[in-house]
């Protein structure tokens, strides 16, 4: 049964929400599906819930990874797209962010936890359900992988002059 | 690289706007995968074990709606009331409503034996209310049998009853409120609606708050269209329906944005750092929470400092403590805490009611950051104090104080008694704080709060000063 909480919780939180699936998933489309997703199943256990925004950025990281293992991807949505489906090209001129949409779901959810949300590593490890040294290595290696996927000169292009 | 990274998310991120109607579509997506997995459960049901249980039952005249019951008695004077709202004269319209519940809402909770449910014969179905609210069309449906399900629908002006989104469903209550958006965005205005039987009374409220609570007096609304509407909220006002002498229901409505509220940010009796916008903002919602924006209440900062939060942006956050100056010298308070990227918390137990500061004492649980509860119990003392004992089992537990402020860590679901002293040693004041609140406990609102919990432990028994 819709909650009146509930509803307040999602259209005060809704776009920065929105905001942080897109980073994990590098879609818009597949954003507002992943997080449509995570709240139509968070829902049925809103008031038992102590720490929503946690949970549901769990269960977007999960479905994101479970995604991914599928062959077959079945695509959740609530309506019909009013616009086409194809993202912006200008996201694919930007090295770093094509870069970071390489990396496996869960060492990019450590990055956009870490280094966009701000999360301490305690807190990112609590929120993907995995160990504070598996969030410190996956950040570590993360790094380490745009360093590699990223040549130097373009990283300074792609802070701000694209 | 953490920069280069930092930049491209923000510019990214930047770029993202949500569709229309965030929460509709949550709300439709959820009902589709409940009629799903009820579906399998069903069928699964259904060929297991179900169905030679089935096969004898459907051999009666049992029809599909022979297990309702009557509505319960407290529902029938909403049911019994005639159609509400611009359209309720418009028998196609309503007809087409009726069809549209009993097929949509009355196809997935048709079965009277699951808990509320609606109707799918259209003619079991009632529209309460259907009408234009401002620019929004609100259309309030309810099954007639049973313990009845509403069903809502929202959309714009004009549009026809196809057109209109179904918002969701519920059990009916005796009298029945909608807050809806005017906008799609979330800094919209609300519109809000407030329908009891025909006959209700509608009342607002004045709140006359002391130091112990509140309590209120209620002023008669005429409602000449039997009900009561707002096209768009732009102040806090809080009302209630009452059939005879039984109050149906008491909401508080909100308006999206709300002006600056003047403070003066200088604590008092010098406890901690004036913090003007943070005490601005938080005197904003105090005056909100309580009805008292742009009435001239009085406002005093009781505590302002910059204190550490785990999982806080720079590892501080700027708290405040604002309380409304009542005839008696105390009155509500509220605390806010803002960390270094504007990010806003509160605790429940940093509101509540005070008495004159001078002798009152003040424990809260600042608010937290990260998944875990802050650890830092807050003590707001009278500036006379120089030192505070914490009590918990037994075990007294030393809290220095600077001008009246302290504090002590504390795991969560803590109960504890804490005691103030001055100089000489005397008592000067004494307050049981505890984690342990009621569910959907409310601190400004005292009848929320009374249901009591388990407790963890018990406060030690307040006795004389050792």
């Amino acid at each position: 049964m819709p909650d009146d909480d509930f509803q307040a919780f999602v259209e005060q939180r809704y776009s920065a929400l929105l905001r942080t699936a897109y980073l994990l998933c590098g879609s818009r489309d597949r954003a507002e599906d992943l997080l449509q997703s995570a709240l139509a199943a968070a829902l049925p256990k809103w008031r038992r819930m102590d720490h929503p925004e946690a949970y549901l950025r769990r269960v977007m990281v999960n479905q994101l990874a479970n995604v991914w293992r599928r062959p077959i991807r079945e695509i959740v949505t609530a309506v019909l797209p009013d616009r086409p489906r194809h993202d912006p090209a200008i996201e694919d001129r930007d090295e770093l962010w094509t870069a970071l949409r390489r990396l496996p779901v869960r060492m990019r959810a450590v990055l956009v936890l870490r280094y966009w949300e701000d999360r301490s590593e305690q807190e990112t490890a609590q929120i993907l359900g995995v160990s504070v040294g598996t969030v410190k290595s996956h950040a570590s290696r993360g790094l380490d992988r745009l360093r590699e996927l990223v040549p130097a000169p373009s990283m300074a292009a792609a802070n701000g002059e694209n | 690289m953490i920069d280069e990274l930092r930049a491209v998310l923000d510019r990214h991120a930047d770029d993202i706007t949500p569709r229309p109607y965030p929460y509709t579509r949550v709300v439709v997506l959820h009902r589709r995968r409940r009629r799903n997995l009820v579906s399998t459960l069903a069928v699964v049901s259904v060929l297991l074990v179900v169905a030679p249980a089935a096969w004898l039952l459907t051999r009666s005249p049992a029809g599909p709606h022979q297990l309702a019951t009557p509505p319960p008695a407290e529902l029938l004077p909403l049911l019994n009331s005639p159609t509400r709202g611009s359209l309720a004269g418009d028998e196609a319209f309503l007809e087409a409503m009726r069809r549209r519940t009993a097929d949509e809402v009355g196809a997935e909770r048709g079965d009277p034996a699951n808990g509320p449910y609606m109707p799918t014969d259209p003619d079991r179905v009632k529209v309460l209310f259907a009408g234009d609210i401002g620019s929004r069309r609100y259309v309030l449906t309810a099954g007639l049998d049973g313990w009845p399900l509403k069903a809502m629908f929202f959309g714009h002006q004009d549009e026809p009853p196809a057109h209109l989104a179904q918002a969701g469903s519920g059990a009916l209550e005796a009298a029945e409120e909608a807050t809806f958006a005017i906008g799609p965005g979330p800094d919209d205005e609300v519109g809000f609606l407030l329908l009891g039987p025909v006959g209700a009374v509608y009342e607002e409220g004045q709140a006359q708050w002391s130091s112990t609570g509140v309590t209120r007096t209620w002023t008669a609304i005429a409602v000449p269209d039997g009900y009561l509407a707002v096209a768009n909220v732009t102040r806090i006002q809080r009302f209630r329906v009452r059939l005879g002498d039984k109050v149906l229901r008491e909401v508080q409505t909100y308006p999206v944005k709300a002006g600056p509220v003047a403070v003066d940010p200088a604590p008092y009796g010098g406890r901690g750092t004036p913090m003007p916008e943070v005490a601005g903002q938080v005197a904003s919602s105090l005056t909100s929470l309580t009805q008292l924006r742009d009435t001239g209440a009085v406002l005093r900062v009781l505590w302002s400092d910059e204190v550490p939060a785990p999982g806080a942006a720079g590892g501080l956050v700027r708290a405040v403590t604002v309380q409304v100056v009542t005839a008696d010298g105390g009155g509500p308070y509220f605390t806010g805490v803002v960390d270094g990227d504007g990010m806003w918390r509160d605790h429940l137990t940093g509101s509540g009611f005070a008495g004159d500061p001078a002798r009152a004492l003040i424990v809260m649980r600042l608010p937290s950051y990260t998944a875990q509860d802050n650890t830092r119990l807050q003590v707001i003392a009278p500036p006379g104090a120089v030192r505070a004992e914490s009590v918990q089992g037994g075990q007294v537990v030393d809290i220095p104080l600077v001008d009246g402020v302290g504090w002590r860590p504390a795991p969560p679901q803590t109960t504890l008694t804490v005691r103030a002293y001055d100089a000489a040693g005397a008592l000067l004041a004494t307050t049981t704080f505890t984690d342990l609140l009621p569910p959907g406990c409310d601190r400004l609102n005292p009848p929320t709060c009374q249901t009591p919990v388990p407790t963890a432990g018990t406060p030690d028994p307040v006795g004389p000063t050792p």
